[in-house]
């Protein structure tokens, strides 16, 4: 049967098919879960909630845009208040992974509810919130690091892995994110052969910033820089997926392929993009953006090698490094 | 035959994540849009930069756009309903120019002398700070950031009588809220460091009166 099938589909198949630890994905659920818990308290405790996610009729500022709720009588204060509270909880299960499919699912549902009712009153970090819970939904990130997959242990069984596509449609999804923006920035300010004044503008909008920053006017040449090298860097984008494939499948031939697996390019890529966004949060406040993204970055490495850090961690010792002859085997092996 | 499936579905989703994500004009096809300062020097910039005026440049750019919008629609199509039902729509439009002219949004009270006295201003470090902890948030930043486009000048004026009706519910010496957007060229490096002040005009401005009791 598989010899009349495509070649191409059949490797594609066979990739998407393979299973590793879900500590990767763990950690994505850990974060993603913290943040929106974080971000969820931050407007129940200021209140802006009513501002952005009532009608003007309850408090809120303007009208809101038509949703789920419109169909259980529309966002009154208690059924909105609830909403939140349901997200929250279920946000908060998520992290600690308790209930955990069911838990992504409520917080997917909740999300969805709540970033839609609010006309302006939201971000890129809502796009990115829901297209990481969606795949949360699959990628069965509470069988490791969590309530469950301990729960679990102490009744005996070994734990379970996880699919492997949900972390790479993760690691798609970061590379989408960079490259689609970096091709949007096309002011004259962000391309090169321009005066690349990119960041320096975007630091002096009071909307974003979170203090004056025309103390930045002596470093003006270190922002051109930056702007420069932040363009150029999500224009590069594409890398971080390559360089996660070959480090994955690099028991197979190709002198590309080693040449590339000489150096972990992930590694640099990552460091920059982790500089780049604590400088975004320490001067914009763009909301839970850093952090959704952050949790992008920890799909970019394999559930073998998140058990080989904290396996590290535990002994103190070096991480076990698979021979990378038998990774094919391993890994096909893996196939269900 | 579950592999198949499984495969099949990963390429469908990766193809409607990209397809969502295809930088497209968006709103900016809209030409009202255009007469803003902040676009017309964008525009100015890239027509210098190929040696056009910006008449023609503006002109051919519309083409490209209209088209552009077409085909990324086109590509768009098949997953529309997916993406929309899965909540996964998506599109990076972050920072993709720097806003040369802001606005800077102010919040005023007239007291019964007749005097006015800020109690909101974005920017400056020690401005007055009525209801700061809510504008700080990142949902209000993005919302006072639209606001300040003529394009949401309904929705700003909705968000002014909400801002006014606080205000009075929490005063009894206010007669009058007024809602102001500062809108001004920003500083380059060049003239902050040769200590050039901002210069900027209100717009956008709107005064609320406190409701007569019945």
């Amino acid at each position: 049967m598989s010899a009349t099938r495509p070649w191409l589909w059949s490797r594609w198949a066979d990739a998407t098919a393979r299973r590793e630890p879900a500590n990767a994905v763990a950690v994505v659920r850990i974060v993603i879960g913290l943040s929106i818990v974080a971000h969820l308290l931050r407007l129940l405790w200021t209140e802006t909630w009513r501002w952005v996610w009532l009608p003007p009729v309850h408090g809120g500022l303007v009208p809101l845009n038509s949703g789920p709720l419109d169909w259980v009588g529309g966002a009154t204060p208690p059924l909105v208040l609830g909403v939140i509270v349901a997200t929250l909880v279920s946000s908060a299960a998520l992290a600690i992974g308790v209930l955990t499919p069911g838990a992504a699912v409520v917080t997917a549902l909740g999300w969805a509810v709540l970033v839609g009712l609010g006309p302006n009153a939201g971000g890129s970090y809502d796009f990115l919130g829901a297209n990481i819970l969606f795949l949360l939904i699959f990628a069965g990130s509470g069988r490791a690091w969590s309530l469950d997959a301990w729960w679990r242990a102490r009744r005996g069984p070994a734990p379970l892995d996880a699919p492997v596509w949900p972390r790479w449609l993760m690691v798609w999804q970061l590379v989408v994110m960079y490259d689609t923006t970096a091709w949007q920035k096309v002011s004259s300010s962000w391309v090169l052969g321009g005066p690349a004044d990119a960041l320096w503008y975007i630091l002096q909008q009071p909307t974003w910033h979170r203090f004056e920053m025309a103390w930045l006017a002596p470093l003006y040449p270190l922002t051109q820089v930056m702007t420069v090298s932040t363009w150029l860097w999500e224009h590069a984008s594409p890398i971080i997926l390559i360089a996660a494939w070959f480090r994955a499948t690099r028991g197979r031939a190709g002198w590309f392929r080693a040449q590339c697996n000489r150096v972990d390019a992930r590694l640099p890529y990552l460091a920059f993009g982790v500089l780049m966004h604590l400088s975004i949060e320490a001067t914009l406040d763009v909301g839970c953006f850093s952090s959704f993204t952050f949790a992008l970055y920890a799909a970019c490495f394999s559930g073998d090698e998140w058990s080989n850090i904290s396996r590290a961690r535990r002994t103190k010792g070096p991480p076990h490094v698979k021979p990378a002859t038998v990774t094919a085997p391993t890994l096909q092996s893996r196939v269900r | 035959m579950k592999h198949h499936l499984v495969a099949a579905f990963v390429l469908w989703q990766a193809l409607a994540m990209l397809a969502s994500s295809l930088p497209s004009p968006g709103r900016g096809v809209n030409r009202s849009y255009w007469s803003e300062p902040t676009v017309q020097a964008e525009f100015q910039s890239w027509a210098d930069m190929l040696g056009t005026d910006l008449v023609t440049f503006q002109d051919r750019l519309y083409v490209v756009a209209v088209k552009l919008q077409a085909t990324v629609r086109a590509a768009n199509a098949p997953f529309r309903e997916w993406l929309r039902v899965t909540n996964t729509v998506q599109s990076w439009k972050m920072f993709v120019a720097p806003h040369r002219f802001p606005t800077r949004l102010q919040l005023r009270a007239r007291h019964a002398d007749g005097s006015w006295e800020v109690v909101y201003e974005e920017g400056a470090n020690d401005a007055p700070r009525w209801r700061g902890e809510r504008f700080a948030t990142e949902r209000m930043r993005a919302a006072v950031f639209a606001w300040g486009w003529p394009q949401n000048k309904k929705r700003w004026f909705s968000a002014c009588s909400g801002f006014a009706g606080e205000y009075f519910a929490e005063t009894t010496d206010v007669d009058a809220f007024q809602c102001r957007f500062g809108k001004g060229a920003s500083l380059s490096a060049a003239q902050v460091l040769a200590g050039e002040p901002l210069k900027e005009e209100w717009v956008l401005e709107r005064t609320v009166n406190r409701p007569v009791a019945p």
